[in-house]
C-alpha cells in the first residue's frame, strides 16, 4: 500500500469550501485507491492510499487539480 | 435574476452570464490539442483557465461576483476529468458566494439556447458535435432522443479522418473547404432503424486514402453522412408531426450541411433555424440560460446532488418548464 498525505494551511472559511467542493468526488469509488479529506479548522488534510504508484500518482494529480480550481474560484473578487 | 453558467464537457471552458432572458456575456477558451483530446490534458487546461474565463465574464458583464444569484454548470455528458474539474470550481464558487447551484444537461442546454436565440417554439433538434450526434425533440414531459449515433459522434469522425490527412483540429472547416472541389464516390450508407453509425464509413474512407483524391473523399464523407442525418431527422419530423428544425453543435456551422437540411425542410413545408456560431458550439451562456430556466421551474440541488454524470442521457431530465 502506497500513501501520500498533503496538508494545506488555509483560512477556516476557504478550508471548509474546499472540503465541501470535493465531497461529491471523494465519495466516488476509485479502483485501487482510497481518499480521505479532513477539515481541521484552518487545515485541510488530503490522504490518498493506493495499491500501486500509478494509481497514487493519478489520484494525486486529480485532487491537486481540483483543489487548485476550487481555491482559484473562491478567490475571484 | 443573474446566473453564471460554466461549460466544461470537452475542449471548451466557457462562462456565460444571463440576466433573466437576456444574455449578457459568453466568454470561452478552447483547448487545441495536437491530435485528439486527451481528457486529462483538457482538464488541466480547464483548471488553468476557469478562473480567468470567470473574471473576463464578470468584467464584460460589468458585475461583481457578489451580484451573481445562481451558479450553473455542465453536469454531463462529457469527459470525466473535465466535468469533475469544472463541477468542483462551480461548487467552490457557489459555496463562497453562498448562492444556489444547479447542474445542467449539456445536450438540453444546446436545445434551450437554440430555442431562445432563434425564437423557434417546438423544434426537432439535430445536434451534431464531436462527442454527440442526436435527433432530439420534446414529447411527454421529456426531451427524447429519436435517433443517435451508435458509435462515434459525427464531429469525432471528421476529426479522426482529418488527422489521417494531417489537418489541424478541428478538421471540419478544412474538410468543408476541400469538399467544394470533390466528386462523389461510394461509401457505406449506414442507417440502422432511426440510428446512424459512422465508424464503418471512416474505415472505408481511410482505406481509400492512397487511391482517391482527398477532395473526393472529403466531399463523399460529407454527402454520405449529412444525407444519413437528414434522413433520420425527416423521419423524426414525420413521426412527431413537427415543422421546425433546429441545428446545434459545432458541425452545424457547415454550410453544405445546412443546405441539405434546409432542402429537406423546404420540401416538407418546415422551417430551419440555425443559431449564431457562438451558440452552436459549446458555450457557457447555454448552461447559464438552461440553469436559470430550471431554477425558475422550481428545481433545486444541494452540493451533494451535484456529482457529475459522464453518461447523462437527454431523456433522464424531467422537463418541468
Amino acid at each position: 500500500m502506497k500513501k501520500a498525505v498533503f496538508t494545506f494551511t488555509l483560512d477556516e472559511f476557504t478550508a471548509d469550501i474546499i472540503a465541501k467542493s470535493l465531497l461529491p468526488e471523494s465519495k466516488r469509488i476509485l479502483p485501487r485507491t482510497k481518499v480521505e479529506i479532513e477539515n481541521k479548522k484552518n487545515k485541510l488534510i488530503l490522504s490518498i492510499m493506493a495499491d500501486d504508484v500509478s494509481a497514487l500518482r493519478a489520484a494525486i494529480n486529480s485532487y491537486l487539480r481540483w483543489i487548485k480550481t476550487a481555491v482559484d474560484m473562491s478567490n475571484v473578487k | 435574476m443573474l446566473c453564471i453558467g460554466f461549460e466544461g464537457t470537452a475542449h471548451t471552458i466557457g462562462a456565460g452570464v444571463v440576466d433573466d432572458d437576456k444574455i449578457l456575456v459568453n466568454e470561452s477558451k478552447v483547448f487545441h490539442p495536437e491530435s485528439g483530446i486527451h481528457p486529462r490534458e483538457a482538464a488541466n487546461f480547464h483548471a488553468k483557465h476557469i478562473a480567468d474565463v470567470f473574471r473576463d465574464a464578470l468584467e464584460k458583464a460589468k458585475i461583481g461576483p457578489k451580484e451573481i444569484e445562481l451558479v450553473a454548470f455542465s453536469q454531463g455528458p462529457g469527459l470525466g476529468p473535465c466535468l469533475r474539474t469544472v463541477a468542483t470550481g462551480a461548487r467552490a464558487l457557489s459555496l463562497s458566494l453562498k448562492k444556489p447551484i444547479i447542474g445542467v444537461n449539456h445536450c438540453i442546454a444546446h436545445l434551450e439556447i437554440g430555442r431562445h436565440t432563434t425564437k423557434c417554439k417546438d423544434p426537432v433538434l439535430l445536434y451534431v458535435s464531436g462527442g454527440n450526434t442526436q435527433v432530439i425533440s420534446f414529447s411527454n414531459k421529456r426531451y427524447r432522443v429519436f435517433g443517435e449515433t451508435l458509435d462515434i459522434g459525427i464531429g469525432n469522425m471528421l476529426d479522426k479522418f482529418g488527422r489521417l490527412l494531417n489537418m489541424p483540429f478541428p478538421a471540419g472547416p478544412e474538410i468543408e473547404r476541400l469538399a467544394r472541389k470533390g466528386r462523389l464516390i461510394s461509401l457505406p450508407y449506414s442507417i440502422k432503424g432511426m440510428d446512424v453509425s459512422f465508424s464503418g464509413i471512416l474505415t472505408a474512407a481511410k482505406n481509400l486514402i492512397e487511391q482517391e483524391k482527398k477532395e473526393n473523399l472529403c466531399y463523399s464523407l460529407q454527402e454520405t453522412c449529412f444525407a444519413m442525418l437528414t434522413e433520420v431527422t425527416e423521419r423524426a419530423m414525420a413521426h412527431l408531426d413537427k415543422n421546425e428544425i433546429l441545428l446545434g453543435g459545432g458541425v452545424a456551422s457547415n454550410k453544405r450541411f445546412q443546405e441539405m437540411v434546409n432542402n429537406m425542410a423546404t420540401a416538407r413545408g418546415a422551417k430551419l433555424f440555425v443559431p449564431k456560431q457562438e451558440y452552436c458550439v459549446d458555450n457557457g451562456a447555454m448552461i447559464a440560460l438552461t440553469g436559470l430556466i430550471m431554477y425558475k421551474s422550481g428545481i433545486r440541488m444541494k452540493i451533494e446532488d451535484t456529482e457529475i454524470k459522464q453518461r447523462f442521457r437527454t431523456d433522464d431530465v424531467e422537463v418541468r418548464w
